[in-house]
């Protein structure tokens, strides 16, 4: 049964304008294996398996099944190939029932009657055959994420899948989430089901799966047994060089307080029996790092919103260098010293369609010397725009290129040199890697510290716990809209996890 | 360098394509062999008239389509007629609006067209201050000034029809009760609603009218609302001058069974039994009047010339049936009576029956 | 064999060498692209006219001798050209500021209004000032026009769209009441506005024509357009909140402001339309005053990719579009509506080639830099 090929990729080529996304990759599956497809943001992982799922073509290459060729790879050709992905983002409807999401464009045995009854039964059975538990009349909108994936993958098994492929399945799920997920993989497998896993996260890499291929730059580096390897090498092979792993940043000299939160609250104005942020109370300290750890979607957009004045909170009082900020405009704070490295570089940080030069000058342009009280100082801001390339390693070919003509690294490497380049005291920082490839996660990282040192404060927001524990003086674990928990580097992943998961709570207060 | 060898390529293309083109489209003579007669024909068809006078070029300005089913096309209709007639170049522009009027205006004044006319009554003060800056050329417009000895303005009186319909009204109504519905209470339909009064006193001295308005040139609920209330307060004939809601009216008098009158076009096909008759008002008319004034020499230029039942661009459609012999011979006399000038033009005020 | 590949292989460079040459002459190729879209479109054009019996050549040389082959002709292009510029600039500040203005025509009306209130009604001023308040009293009317919009979106979250084209309708009927009374001159005949006083008139600049100084107006306006946008700081903010709002509340941008100044630019340049034309062309407000200008803006707007050179050719072409096409019918007797599928193909044919130009743009330069 094992190192059957099931399916194969021959000399896969795949290009867009600018970029090659896949440059010649040839890779075996095997039947029933748990097969993880590792490699950095942009690798061509994802691309690869949506040419598999027929979401694009190929521009040259061949794909087999069972030694088949197999051609027209449209979307309903691969389900009928019995291939079942699950998506990073759910496609699930949230006011409808687990039951109706499942039975969702399948055919109906007597239209036009919908046959819910015919259909539950139907489903309850696959799901006892793969030992999967279901309410199946839950509304998707009240279950956890852990469980919508679960409905995910029992839908494409419905379907008749044989061949599972989940793309960066554990990027929402808390570190005992990840865990109950590959308890269900792995037995999945065990039932006969072959699994594709993408993922850049070497860990679980590991422990999964059986076989290993490493792509990078859309080309194939590796395949290799997980016996014969390890998360050393793996990383290697991943970016092309050593990595570093821990950071020694020397202890905080922490000082002042400078940004002080007491009782925030924040009620959804849609429904305001719901409460968005609770009771919420922290305070951060010059030249400290304090991280927000937790699963997305959970308070974390709404604090940040709040604390960088774009939205007022219902209650509750902020206090900034020991001023009331609680009602001050975004402008009025940036003055006071305040910049803010939003999670969505694209549609938060940057303005895609301007000018790289433009686009140091967004918070500024209103200030000497990028104007003079009438009309923008054209050669000013070139002259800092070119400084600012040159000062934090921007690569573009010219400082009047489209912002969105660069690489998501150069991009984030525009917003913080931007953001550096000001007078900031208070730097609030939201997913900073968001999306990065291996080096440029390195870059801000270390560009953090440097602010550290330098005696900024900053308050760091990411869903990324590895990035959390790695940068954090402080960490607060948030749980749907309150902080449940305090921690610090050395506090074990585990016992975070059953903070960000909810089921461990301690009071933190200022 | 290369660069420019492209240019080249590319500029050699477009020139010999541009070359192509007309010189593809003579056929190659076969076909003339197919059919000799035709060939044959063809010289003696079209002799080569050497032309013993400059032929009279005629410029004409619609404001709407010539296929509008009205106005302009009755124009566009007498244009081609003259045209026929007299052996005319003519050339028109349709759908010229406020904003450019003057513009077409002047290009054909400017082309040396011998009348430019404008066949629109909101074209009359853009006629004028065109033909001050054109003194040598001719303007006409159906329109109600000429301030310009170069102009000649010409205008319905609207009440003639109008008075010649109250005859009619007058004589056929039992109920002594005749609505009249128009677009709304300006001096000209005052005007128009007095004539007809007069008009049914004539023979008539009961009869009353009921006066209506819709408030819209294209409003035929409305005309229809209007003149079914006229009927409930008693009326049996309704006229409609009303635009297109004279169509309401007729269908309110279908509904009754009552008579109606129509107006501007012969409305009679609406309802054969009930239509009596129409004011036609003949628009095309005020175009073959300013050519066949300019050909004859009759027209005094500079004049507003406001025109009637006289002149033959107002009078009444063909009867139906319905009316009676003696109601005909009487229309006929009051109709010689207006031509000899004896009907007086009413006020346009008030009605009539309340100044006396 | 062997001379196939010879061939395969000459045209792949041919291809290069295009490719090269369309890289370093991208406004030239897409200039060159454009003015084959206007031939090909005139091609179809000069089919459908032959299809009527007409000399499909001698009626389409009347597109040039009617709009540029005559002095009288070149003055009214040139003309035509000045309110169609208005609109177009008007929709272009509205379309960088990341709001949709199909509100154009009831501002150009608005704006008409405006300027007739001051230059009928208020007597004894010298030229020079006369005609700077009417101009001013359109610019005011119409930002006031598009500022109703503004308050709507502002107040209620109410869409511009919607908004803008509503109150079309509204300056439209505001129009037809105001000719009909308040407006209406007492011993008038018609339903038409009083006519302006001879102080408020702009002057002609090239005799024989109808070409007056709104013409220099609105190509000193357009410069000033594109200066406020792209060198000065509120104009910054504007292409700012319009290309991305979310990047430029988070960089403290005051949305609601700039929007207001927005608006009341973009009502304010059609505002100004309404008022030039009605001060060097039309005199009076009638009805069928601007008929479309506001509409044909967004379409020069689009065709000129907000951009202030290709906002003046295209305006240029619409204007010879709507002068040619005169002369067309009154030269060759083309019937109007055949016209009107003329001008829609051009327009539809120069609007293509502009997705083209981006197309080939994006093949040569390539996505990421």
């Amino acid at each position: 049964m094992p190192d059957q090929v099931y399916l194969t990729f021959k000399n896969i080529r795949k290009s867009f304008p600018g970029v090659i996304a896949l440059d010649d990759v040839s890779l075996d599956i095997h039947r029933g294996e748990i097969h993880a497809l590792l490699g950095e943001n942009g690798a061509g992982k994802s691309t690869l398996m949506n040419v598999l799922c027929g979401l694009y073509h190929q521009d040259s290459g061949e794909i087999y099944f069972e030694g088949e060729k197999y051609e027209h790879n449209t979307p309903k050709n691969a389900i009928a190939h019995g291939i079942g992905m699950i998506h990073q983002h759910f496609m699930l409807i949230p006011n409808f029932t687990v039951l109706e999401n499942i039975m969702l464009g399948q055919t109906s045995p007597k239209p036009p009657s919908l046959e819910k009854e015919y259909f539950r039964r139907e489903i309850l059975k696959v799901a006892d055959k793969f030992g999967i538990t279901v309410d199946l009349d839950k509304l998707v909108e009240e279950i956890s994420v852990g469980m919508m994936q679960k409905i995910e993958i029992l839908k494409a098994l419905y379907k008749g899948a044989e061949l599972l492929i989940l793309d960066e399945p554990t990027s929402v799920l808390t570190p005992q989430e990840s865990q109950e997920l590959f308890k269900m993989l792995t037995d999945l497998n065990q039932k006969g089901t072959t699994i594709i896993f993408i993922s850049h996260k070497l860990n679980e890499v590991m422990q999964i799966s059986e076989r290993i291929s490493v792509l990078r730059d859309g080309k194939l580096v590796a395949t290799v047994n997980k016996k014969d390897t390890n998360q050393h090498e793996l990383s290697k092979l991943m970016v092309g060089r050593e990595v570093i792993g821990k950071y020694d940043k020397g202890e905080s000299k922490c000082g002042q307080e400078v940004l002080r939160i007491e009782d925030l609250a924040l009620k959804d104005h849609h429904n305001l029996h719901r409460n968005l942020l609770h009771n919420i109370s922290f305070r951060v300290c010059e030249g400290e790092i304090v991280g927000i750890a937790g699963v997305d979607e959970n308070g974390q957009k709404e604090l940040a919103e709040i604390i960088s004045g774009l939205r007022k909170p219902t209650s509750g009082r902020i206090t900034m260098f020991d001023k009331d900020v609680t009602q001050a405009t975004t402008r009025q704070l940036i003055e006071m010293g305040m910049s803010y490295i939003p999670a969505d570089r694209r549609n938060q940080g940057l303005v895609m369609d301007f000018s790289l030069a433009e686009n140091t000058i967004l918070e500024t342009h209103y200030q000497k010397p990028f104007t003079n009280g009438i009309s923008l100082q054209k050669n000013a801001i070139a002259k800092f725009a070119t400084e600012l390339v040159h000062e934090y390693d921007v690569r573009t070919p010219s400082i009047n290129v489209p912002v969105k003509n660069l690489s998501g690294g150069n991009q984030q490497k525009v917003i913080i040199g931007r953001e550096f380049s000001k007078k900031t005291l208070f730097l609030l920082v939201m997913q900073p890697t968001w999306g990065l490839d291996v080096g440029a996660i390195e870059y801000v990282h270390k560009k953090l510290l440097e602010a550290r040192a330098n005696g900024i404060t900053i308050l760091l927001i990411s869903t990324d716990l590895e990035e959390v524990r790695k940068l954090s003086d402080r960490i607060l674990v948030m749980y749907e809209g309150e902080i449940v928990g305090q921690a610090d580097s050395e506090t074990s992943i585990e016992e975070i996890g059953l903070m960000m998961a909810g089921s461990k709570k301690q009071a933190v207060s200022l | 360098m290369k660069k420019l060898s492209v240019l080249l390529v590319i500029a050699v293309l477009v020139g010999m394509l541009a070359a192509c083109a007309p010189a593809a489209t003579p056929e190659p003579e076969e076909p003339t062999e197919a059919v000799p007669t035709q060939v044959a024909a063809e010289p003696t068809a079209v002799p080569p008239t050497a032309e013993p006078e400059k032929q009279m070029r005629v410029a004409v300005i619609f404001n709407t389509t010539i296929k509008d089913g009205g106005y302009a096309q009755d124009g566009y209709n007498a244009l081609m007629a003259l045209k026929d007639k007299y052996n005319l170049d003519v050339s028109y522009q349709e759908s010229v609006n406020d904003a450019t009027v003057k513009d077409v205006l002047r290009s054909y004044a400017a082309e040396g067209y011998d009348l430019v006319y404008a066949h629109e009554l909101y074209f009359t003060d853009a006629v004028n201050e065109v033909a001050a800056e054109f003194p040598d050329v001719k303007f006409g417009v159906s329109g109600y000034k000429a301030d310009y000895p170069n102009v000649v303005a010409l205008d319905s009186t609207n009440w003639q029809g109008a008075y010649l319909a109250g005859v009619v009204a007058g004589l056929m109504t039992k109920t002594n009760k005749v609505a009249m519905v128009t677009v709304s209470q300006s001096p000209t339909a005052y005007r128009m609603v007095n004539a007809m009064y007069s008009g049914a006193q004539l023979y008539n001295p009961d009869a009353e009218i009921i006066h209506l308005f819709t408030g819209s040139f294209d409003d035929v609920v409305k005309g229809k609302e209007m003149a079914t209330a006229a009927i409930a307060g008693g009326a049996d004939i309704v006229y409609g001058n009303c635009g297109m809601g004279t169509a309401g009216v007729i269908e309110a008098a279908k509904d009754a069974g009552v008579y109606a009158i129509g107006s501007v076009v012969d409305r009679n096909p609406l309802a054969p039994e009930l239509v009596l008759t129409s004011n036609i008002l003949d628009n095309g008319r005020y175009l073959t009047l300013a050519v066949e004034g300019l050909i004859n020499g009759d027209l005094e230029w500079g004049k507003t010339y406001v025109l009637g039942v006289k002149e033959g661009v107002e009078y009444l459609a063909p009867f139906n049936a319905a009316v009676p012999q003696d109601v005909i011979d009487k229309v006929e006399l009051a109709t010689q009576d207006m031509i000899d000038g004896k009907v007086e033009t009413p006020a346009n005020e008030n009605y009539l029956w309340l100044l006396e | 064999m062997s001379e196939l590949t010879n061939i395969k292989q000459t045209s792949s460079t041919f291809k290069e060498t295009m490719l090269r040459f369309a890289k370093n002459n991208m406004g030239f190729v897409s200039v060159f692209i454009s003015v084959m879209a206007i031939l090909f479109a005139l091609l179809i054009g000069a089919l459908l006219i032959s299809l009527v019996g007409i000399d499909p050549w001698e009626a389409i040389s009347y597109l040039w001798k009617g709009s540029f082959g005559n002095r009288y002709g070149f003055g009214e292009t040139l003309t035509r050209f000045v309110p169609l510029l208005f609109s177009s600039l008007s929709f272009t500040v509205a379309h960088k500021s990341g709001f949709f203005n199909v509100g154009a025509e009831g501002q150009i009306l608005a704006g008409a209004i405006g300027a007739v209130l001051v230059a009928a009604y208020v007597e004894g001023l010298p030229p020079v000032l006369h005609v700077t308040l009417a101009i001013l009293a359109g610019v005011l009317f119409g930002a006031i026009w598009a500022g109703i919009a503004g308050v709507l979106k502002i107040l209620l979250g109410s869409n511009e769209l919607i908004n803008t084209m509503m109150l079309n309708y509204v300056a439209v009927l505001l129009v037809e009441y105001l000719i009909h009374g308040p407006l209406k001159p007492a011993d008038s005949y018609l339903y038409v506005s009083a006519t302006i006083l001879p102080s408020a008139k702009l002057p002609i600049i090239l005799s024989k024509t109808p070409l007056h100084l709104g013409f220099v107006i609105s190509l000193v306006v357009t410069v000033g357009v594109f200066y406020l946008l792209y060198r000065t700081p509120v104009g910054y903010q504007m292409r700012m909140v319009g290309a991305n709002l979310k990047a430029a509340s988070y960089a403290g941008v005051n949305i609601v402001g700039v929007t207001i100044v927005a608006l009341v630019t973009t009502g304010g340049l059609a505002g100004m339309g309404g008022a030039i034309e009605l001060l060097g062309t039309q005199y009076k407000v009638s009805n069928g005053f601007s008929l479309g200008y506001g509409y044909d803006g967004i379409g020069v707007a689009v065709m000129g990719r907000y951009h202030p050179v290709g906002i003046v050719l295209s305006t240029l072409l619409f204007s010879v579009i709507r002068v040619g096409m005169g002369a067309m019918q009154r030269g060759a007797g083309v019937p109007f509506p055949l016209l009107n599928v003329i001008q829609g193909l051009i327009i539809i044919f120069v609007i293509a080639s502009g997705y083209l130009t981006n197309k080939l743009s994006e093949t040569v330069i390539g996505g990421r830099a």
